[in-house]
């Protein structure tokens, strides 16, 4: 059974454990404040993405492998840049994080990753620090389960 | 030089001090006085992020701000834009 809940929340991640009688308690809050738009933890809890949609500033990913004592933001998927894409208002821009999932045990470290405008990121092997889009124009859905 | 202000809403990645920048245009000042900004400031296309407010000795810059001159003296100031009523 599980004993750590993420909530992932306009004011920040919320973390909660469970007690051996009390049910549940909040253990602490990572980013106070900050839209947090997904969150993904490994089965030991060492390590944690969350998403971030900062609003004036953007999309940001962050990664903990100490179980949230420290934090790094890592490059956020985005999409390639266009040509005269900094003058075209249309040109794509990731505007959040929607949806992560573990790529499997056969494949330690890798991930998947939805986001807002619909598409599709893979990080193979490094654990988040690189992405790779894998499809744009996805039908216009904003949230996704990768299964 | 040039003086860059932030927005503190940016002190986690920009210094919440007055910096120096070469004069030139507005894009290559905020990227010279701290290059850490640039995901923050910028879209995927490298437009400026829509609710991002550029000021230049007092004066808003609404369109093409990246590219807008700097003298010597300028004073720019990134701040987010509030919207609302």
């Amino acid at each position: 059974m599980a004993n750590r809940l993420y909530v992932a929340s306009r004011k920040g991640l919320l973390i909660y454990e469970r007690g051996a009688k009390a049910g549940w308690r909040h253990a602490t809050t990572a980013f106070r404040g900050s839209p947090v738009t997904m969150v993904l933890a490994s089965r030991d809890n060492r390590t944690i993405f969350a998403g971030l949609n900062l609003g004036h500033f953007g999309t940001k990913l962050h990664r903990t492998t100490d179980d949230g004592a420290s934090w790094t933001e890592l490059p956020a998927p985005s999409f390639p840049k266009v040509e005269g894409g900094d003058k075209d208002a249309k040109a794509p821009a990731v505007s959040a994080i929607w949806s992560m999932e573990w790529a499997g045990k056969d494949k330690p470290g890798a991930l998947w990753l939805g986001t807002a405008p619909a598409a599709l990121f893979h990080s193979s092997d490094n654990g988040g620090d690189a992405w790779t889009l894998l499809s744009a124009n996805l039908p216009p859905v904003n949230a996704v389960r990768l299964v | 030089m040039a003086k860059v202000i932030f927005t503190s809403h940016l002190k986690s990645v920009a210094p919440d001090v007055a910096v120096d920048a070469p004069g030139g245009s507005v894009g290559a000042a905020i990227f010279a006085a701290h290059p850490a900004v640039r995901g923050y400031v910028l879209d995927d296309q490298g437009r400026l992020r829509l609710h991002i407010a550029v000021f230049v000795d007092g004066v808003h810059v609404r369109r093409d701000a990246l590219d807008h001159p700097l003298r010597s003296d300028s004073e720019l100031y990134i701040m987010q834009a509030l919207s609302g009523g």
